[in-house]
């Protein structure tokens, strides 16, 4: 065999396990932050979503995180990772450009519009539909009484929600929204399957194919 | 002829060498030292004395050291002092094996350039081997006792062969009748080639599951250990083409079964029990891949030295030297446990 092609072989080996390792731990940082960010985020959620609903509410704002801790980075690596594989040989170029587009054709988790809380939902909806109606003395009336009534509704909504916290701390739903939070970590960034893919396998899908057909070029 | 291979033949590892190892103009690939430009500049290959150390390592060597400078008459002083020099020479090329990371290299079942080092080498790597087979026996003992008797007793057997295949190549080269001799050698190759094909099927199954890969190196090295005796013994008989044709042959069965594992491959599967997105991720990472990467290492090492066991014969082609004639010199050897094969103008 010639020795060229098993030293280009093996760096190709090299470059492969560097880049995916170097990927999950780009994630995992990520997915750190993300958690830490989530912590602040709990007592926004309602009882109701604690309760029932706490992977959605997990998610949307677990994918918000990790968005902006990896949507510029990820790539930048995976770009980075592509100049390397062109530096093992040139006759690696195309499939540099090839890990380039698969780097910018990632599909990333839909980022939903984070749903109100049940309890506040009410209170903004009505917020809204006051600041649209025209200045009028009813309005101005209206207005007053509905401050009035936010007051009254705020300082409810303040005991009421601090009754929550403490029965959903007690209860273990906030530990279930924390729990939901890891799950979307493990499933759908940093799993290795799954469907959507997660992002971590398509990573590793990339690298992987490109390692393979980087073999298989004479 | 000898004279020949002398102008070409350098004991240990030339100064010039060494200082292009470390500055990085040159470069260790298997056997060989390579230019940056890829051609070959060096080629190594263990001899006879690389048994002193696979019998107890560097240290063994100081005890005669100590007990030859307590010896008082002059004439013995003298005798003593030739005898003395010989064996520092051997340490000290043990020593450079040693600071070179070349040791563990000349041990491995690939060995370093053609295995013709003499039994205690290659008894010492059978040894290691049967050693390990032994640990993955003992790890599968929960699977049933009668299953385990019976892979205990083909593992047994597999290293039996072997055994068997050493002792017939190294038997022959004592031979006075050098037809006999070819006749032994070309039974090695050809009992040998039964043997690494059962070898593979054995390890072409374990490694199905990659994560069964630290178990299954003992399989490798035996792998690589019955191609080199194969091709040791085809280049003793003088089959130069065959010899060739089985080095191509092994280095693209073991690239079939290793080349594309990689330490993302055992390290992500080795992290499914920690939780991603902690710092516990984190260190479990740092502390797998540190116990992962000898086993990589391992494997790109064996790859090396299994394709470039016949990479010197252009060399001795170029000088009109034979291949037997060269694997002759490095068994009778008696200084150093490496000898270096170059053009002469690299010679220091």
């Amino acid at each position: 065999m010639k020795l060229d092609l098993l030293a280009r072989q093996q760096a190709l080996g090299e470059w492969r396990d560097r880049t995916i390792v170097e990927s999950a731990r780009l994630l995992n940082h990520a997915a750190a932050s993300s958690l830490a960010a989530f912590e602040d985020e709990v007592p926004e959620a309602s009882m109701i979503t604690s309760a029932w609903d706490p992977a959605s509410f997990a998610a949307v704002r677990v994918d918000r995180a990790m968005l902006r801790h990896v949507r510029a980075k990820l790539p930048t690596l995976l770009t980075r990772a592509a100049q390397e594989l062109t530096a093992i040989s040139a006759v690696y170029a195309r499939l540099a450009e090839g890990v380039q587009e698969a780097a910018d054709g990632l599909v990333w988790p839909d980022l939903q519009v984070i749903p109100a809380t049940a309890e506040a939902a009410p209170l903004k909806a009505s917020t809204f539909a006051t600041s649209a109606s025209p200045p009028s003395r009813i309005g101005r009336f209206t207005r007053t009484l509905f401050a009035a009534g936010k007051m009254a509704a705020d300082t409810a909504a303040h005991l009421s929600e601090t009754a929550n916290r403490s029965f959903r701390e007690r209860s273990g739903l906030d530990d279930r929204l924390r729990s939901a939070a890891r799950t979307r970590i493990a499933e759908a960034w940093m799993g290795h399957s799954g469907e959507p893919r997660p992002i971590l396998a398509q990573v590793t899908a990339i690298i992987d194919e490109a390692a393979e057909l980087a073999r298989s070029t004479v | 002829m000898n004279g020949l291979i002398e102008s070409l033949v350098m004991r240990g590892i030339p100064e010039a060498a060494r200082a292009g190892l470390e500055n990085k103009t040159l470069h260790l690939f298997g056997s060989v030292i390579r230019r940056a430009d890829g051609t070959i500049a060096y080629h190594l290959q263990e001899a006879a004395p690389l048994a002193k150390m696979a019998l107890g390592g560097a240290n063994h060597l100081n005890v005669p050291l100590q007990g030859l400078n307590a010896v008082s008459s002059i004439v013995n002083n003298v005798q003593t002092e030739i005898v003395r020099q010989g064996v520092a020479r051997v340490q000290h090329g043990v020593e450079l094996l040693q600071q070179m990371g070349l040791a563990n290299l000349a041990l491995s079942g690939a060995g370093l350039g053609v295995s013709v080092a003499g039994f205690a080498v290659i008894n010492h790597k059978l040894n290691t081997i049967a050693a390990r087979l032994g640990g993955v026996e003992d790890g599968l003992s929960q699977i049933g006792a009668k299953l385990d008797a019976v892979r205990a007793d083909q593992e047994r057997a597999v290293v039996s062969r072997l055994r068997a295949l050493a002792n017939l190549f190294e038997e022959s080269w004592n031979l006075t009748d050098t037809s006999r001799a070819e006749s032994s050698w070309t039974r090695v190759y050809h009992d040998g080639a039964d043997l690494e094909e059962h070898i593979l099927d054995r390890v072409g199954a374990e490694l199905r599951n990659t994560a069964a890969l630290p178990a299954a190196e003992a399989h490798l090295d035996a792998l690589a250990l019955v191609s080199g005796l194969r091709i040791a013994a085809q280049l003793a008989a003088g089959e130069v083409e065959s010899a060739r044709d089985v080095e191509r042959r092994s280095i693209s069965r073991m690239l079939g079964l290793t080349g594309s594992i990689g330490l993302a491959d055992l390290l992500l599967p080795a992290l499914a029990d920690v939780e991603p997105g902690t710092p516990a991720w984190e260190l479990a990472r740092a502390e797998r891949a540190e116990e992962l990467r000898p086993t990589i290492i391992r494997l790109r090492q064996r790859e090396s030295l299994m394709a470039t066991r016949t990479t010197f014969l252009p060399l001795l082609e170029r000088h009109g030297a034979t291949p037997r004639e060269w694997l002759q010199w490095a068994r009778s050897e008696q200084e150093t446990p490496l000898l270096t094969l170059s053009e002469p103008e690299e010679r220091d």
